[in-house]
């Protein structure tokens, strides 16, 4: 399943590239179309939805493919590849809570999320799915319905160009409050720092896949999240509550690691069994992962 | 506790740098906004107080340290010394010339009265003293105490020292000072030519004078002749009085007769033929003089000669030993020496009977003296041996260590350079000294010395004589069983004209006497001069050593009961700014701390706690 991108074209996927370009769209087609080049020198191909081709009939191939004006012509049998379209609806849910605003190297987990949105949306309208986004922190912030119209993405695109961070996140509330609402399955693609409890925030996706959506969790980290690199008496302030803890990060590292490393186990372990794709993703590395497990579960619908 | 120099104490109000820093400079930390805090608070390590604690450790080490810094810059002791109060020092003259019937209990009551007149608040004590300076009563309030202690005293047969009574009441008022008086005859053979004695500035010395007997009898010397005895008998007195004077030997009465006696000194032959090897005493009866200086006992055997080893270079073909060699030839008939010359690399040589017999070793030259030679002298000097050291040019300093033993040396540079000098005794009470006389020890100072070395002067060394630029010429070491003398030039006239001075042949046989114990001139000693082993006490004795047989007389000048003036006596009192028995006393506290040096241990701490301060903060970073 996994696409190779060559390391040249890894640059204008590079978080730090893509978050200083200021137009979101174009962030997004840079950030997609960069993807799609290298994808069309991968082995990975098929997806291309505007892409047709006539080639010879071959035993087995579906009659109903058969291009009857080509063999009028030229009397002799092709079978014609059609531009295709879905109905299928992809809603994204972007993690704005406060803590998505912290960012160690320049980048923050809240421009990655909003460059990573983009990008989804941008692929999907590309793909002709109909698309949505749903900002959330504690409660649902912003929400822009899932439409496939032309025109659309722009509004996607303008939604999280206004977003900013909140409040303190609540992932299993949002999450709760769509699946009631969702009236025809589709692709959610929840994009997070799940930074929460993990009971609740399975609890909401469960919810979710409960009613037929095939569910995409993006988890986003910083790499200081993960690493904790942090050495001398240090004050940690709370993103999301403002509360100060002050402490010899030094000798905080180890069991800081351990509880990082246990909760993303526990979730990969859990989302695993609750049939819900699971990605990891750093905020330092490039945002093609995300675009793969979208493709990827693409392929898997009918 | 106490400090030398307390005005570093000053120094801990630095404390208050860091204790500032820390109110001030208290380092909060960095502020990070984060997003998963919840997990940093979750961390078991997470006690924000951890760090407060480790800090204030810090601030505690960092303040500890300077502390110790002030601590150990003020110099600390521990100042055990009682505070000292003035003391008032009796100090009763015991001497001979205070044993005239009635002296003594006049003492008695003059030394009570002073008790009374002890001032309030003062303490009191008692010295006796004759030659020698003696604390009967310790500092103390208790007069009742004092008056006893000075009703305990009691003439003996001792001649009289000011500067030892002196020096020891110095010894007990210390720097603080106080009251010395002074219960005495005032007799003028007291003082040495020259001597004076110090005192601490803050004492005051005063005399309470008994009067001195008017008149005394006294055989001042006996010597044997060819047709019998020639005794001297001095009357102080100012009338000629006639007195009865008595032959005896061995106890027995050989002759007696009254004769008169004219003020001054009176030559009296007596008897005929002697016999050799008894005691002959001569005494006249003077009932109201001194009753110890009535006889005078005189020693009738021949010595047996004193064996002398001369280690010079050369031996005796070599002229290193020639005056010394001369002298000691020359020494007094009934007191022969036999001088054996050898070279130094023969010293080792000499068998352990030919090393018991030998008396003194005088140590001209050192080529050739190996190890072995030098063992030999070392055992020869601490198995009470006498050595006499001329250091000439030829004695090689080196080859000199460990002859006095291991932790004694004989310490001098050899020649400072050519220049003229003379010297003269510095100490003419010593016994060396004393035995020439007035007259051959002021003659020692016509010797013109170009080359003398630089004797090196310490806690164990006694300077006896200094040439006129005050460098050592004559230097005795303080030994536990032998006796030892460096002369800070040659014997041999290489470096100086001495040896054709008149005064050189009796001061070599002196020096040698008094390294070889040997008894004087007419082998006798008086009371103060008494060997080890031989009681202080008028009459025949015999040295403990080895058998040979001395008589002990009184010391002559202490017949004389002449007086001096009150003036005088306290004119040669000398008030020093320092305090205690010797001007250069180290008994304050710049000593107690010295010795006990606490300082170094606050220092030692403070680097410790700056370790562990640095550790401490090398784990918070």
């Amino acid at each position: 399943m996994a696409a190779s991108v060559r390391p040249n074209e890894l640059r204008h996927l590079d978080p730090a590239v893509v978050a200083r370009i200021e137009s979101l769209e174009l962030r997004a087609r840079t950030v997609v179309e960069g993807f799609l080049i290298g994808l069309h020198r991968s082995p990975f191909q098929g997806f291309s939805v505007e892409f047709s081709e006539y080639r010879q009939y071959m035993p087995g191939d579906d009659l109903s493919t058969l291009d009857w004006k080509v063999y009028g012509r030229s009397d002799r049998f092709y079978v014609k590849r059609f531009e295709e379209e879905t109905n299928l609806d992809c809603r994204i849910l972007l993690d704005v809570s406060a803590s998505m605003a912290y960012g160690s190297h320049g980048v923050t987990k809240h421009a990655y999320a909003v460059s990573l949105a983009a990008s989804l949306a941008y692929l999907m309208h590309r793909q002709r799915d109909a698309v949505g986004l749903v900002a959330f922190d504690d409660d649902i912030a912003t929400e822009v319905p899932v439409s496939g119209r032309p025109g659309h993405l722009r509004r996607v695109l303008a939604a999280l160009d206004r977003l900013e961070t909140g409040r303190r996140s609540d992932v299993a509330r949002p999450l709760t409050r769509l699946a009631e609402a969702l009236t025809r399955p589709g692709l959610v693609v929840v994009v997070s720092d799940l930074l929460d409890e993990p009971k609740s925030v399975l609890r909401g996706l469960r919810h979710l896949r409960s009613r037929g959506a095939d569910v995409i969790v993006l988890h986003l980290l910083d790499p200081a999240e993960r690493s904790f690199p942090f050495r001398r008496v240090t004050r940690f302030r709370d993103l999301e509550t403002g509360a100060e803890v002050r402490t010899l990060a030094s000798r905080v590292r180890a069991p800081y690691r351990q509880a990082m490393d246990e909760l993303v186990a526990a979730y990969e372990r859990d989302l695993r069994l609750a049939d819900v794709d699971y990605h990891r993703l750093d905020t330092s590395k490039p945002l093609d992962g995300a675009l793969q497990s979208y493709l990827a579960a693409r392929a898997r619908r009918p | 506790m106490s400090f030398l120099f307390p005005a570093f104490l000053l120094g801990a109000v630095t404390i208050a740098i860091p204790i500032l820093l820390h109110l001030v400079r208290r380092e909060r930390g960095p502020v990070v906004p984060f997003s998963a805090v919840r997990f940093v608070r979750r961390s078991p390590a997470v006690r924000t107080r951890r760090p407060r604690l480790r800090e204030l450790l810090l601030l505690l080490l960092r303040v500890t340290a300077l502390l110790l810094l002030t601590l150990a810059f003020a110099r600390p002791f521990v100042d055990d010394a009682v505070p000292e109060r003035p003391i008032t020092v009796i100090a009763i003259d015991r001497s001979l010339s205070m044993s005239a019937p009635g002296q003594m209990e006049e003492a008695h009551r003059l030394g009570a009265a002073e008790v009374d007149r002890v001032p309030a608040g003062h303490r009191v004590a008692v010295v006796a003293f004759d030659d020698r300076a003696a604390v009967v009563l310790e500092p103390t309030d208790d007069r009742a105490a004092a008056v006893a202690a000075v009703e305990s005293v009691s003439a003996t047969a001792g001649s009289t020292r000011y500067a030892a009574a002196l020096s020891s009441a110095s010894g007990l008022m210390g720097a603080e000072g106080g009251r010395v008086t002074v219960v005495t005859d005032l007799q003028a053979a007291g003082w040495s030519d020259g001597e004076a004695a110090a005192v601490p500035r803050a004492a005051t010395v005063e005399a309470a004078v008994v009067d001195p007997v008017p008149g005394n009898l006294a055989v001042t010397a006996a010597a044997r002749t060819a047709d019998g005895l020639s005794a001297v008998v001095r009357n102080t007195g100012p009338e000629a009085r006639d007195a009865l004077v008595v032959l005896a030997v061995d106890d027995a009465v050989l002759e007696s007769r009254v004769v008169t006696l004219e003020p001054g000194a009176n030559g009296v032959r007596l008897g005929s033929a002697l016999p050799a090897g008894a005691v002959a005493s001569v005494e006249v009866v003077d009932p109201d003089g001194y009753a110890g200086d009535n006889r005078r006992y005189l020693l009738l055997d021949p010595l047996p000669p004193a064996r002398v080893l001369v280690v010079a270079n050369g031996g005796r073909r070599g002229s290193d030993a020639y005056f010394v060699d001369r002298a000691l030839a020359a020494g007094a008939e009934d007191a022969p020496f036999a001088a054996r010359v050898t070279e130094p690399g023969a010293v080792s040589s000499l068998d352990r009977g030919e090393w018991e017999a030998v008396a003194a070793v005088l140590l001209l030259g050192t080529d050739g003296l190996e190890r072995e030679g030098r063992g030999r002298l070392a055992a020869f000097v601490a198995a009470g041996g006498g050595l006499v050291v001329a250091a000439g040019r030829g004695v090689e300093p080196a080859r000199l260590a460990g002859v006095l033993g291991p932790d004694a040396r004989i310490d001098f540079e050899p020649d400072a350079g050519e220049r003229p000098r003379r010297w003269v005794p510095a100490d003419r009470r010593h016994p060396v000294f004393r035995a020439l006389g007035e007259a051959a020890a002021s003659a020692l100072g016509e010797g013109t010395f170009l080359r003398a070395a630089v004797a090196g002067e310490g806690a164990r060394t006694r300077v006896l004589g200094r040439f006129d630029d005050g460098t050592a010429a004559l230097v005795e070491y303080d030994l536990d069983a032998g006796r030892a003398l460096l002369f800070a030039s040659d014997l041999n006239g290489a470096g100086n004209d001495f040896p054709r001075r008149p005064g050189f042949a009796p001061f070599v046989v002196e020096m040698v006497r008094y390294v070889a114990r040997l008894p004087g001139g007419a082998r006798e000693v008086t009371i103060a001069d008494v060997p080890d082993g031989v009681s202080a006490v008028a009459g025949a004795a015999v040295l403990p050593e080895s058998g040979r047989r001395l008589v002990v007389n009184v010391d002559p000048r202490e017949s004389d009961p002449a007086p001096m003036t009150v003036e005088a006596f306290l004119g040669r009192v000398d008030p020093r700014t320092a305090g205690g028995a010797a001007p250069d006393d180290d008994s304050g506290p710049e000593r107690r701390e010295r010795e006990q040096a606490y300082w170094w241990y606050a220092l030692a701490a403070m680097l410790a706690v700056l370790v562990g301060e640095a550790w401490v903060a090398r784990a918070m970073a």
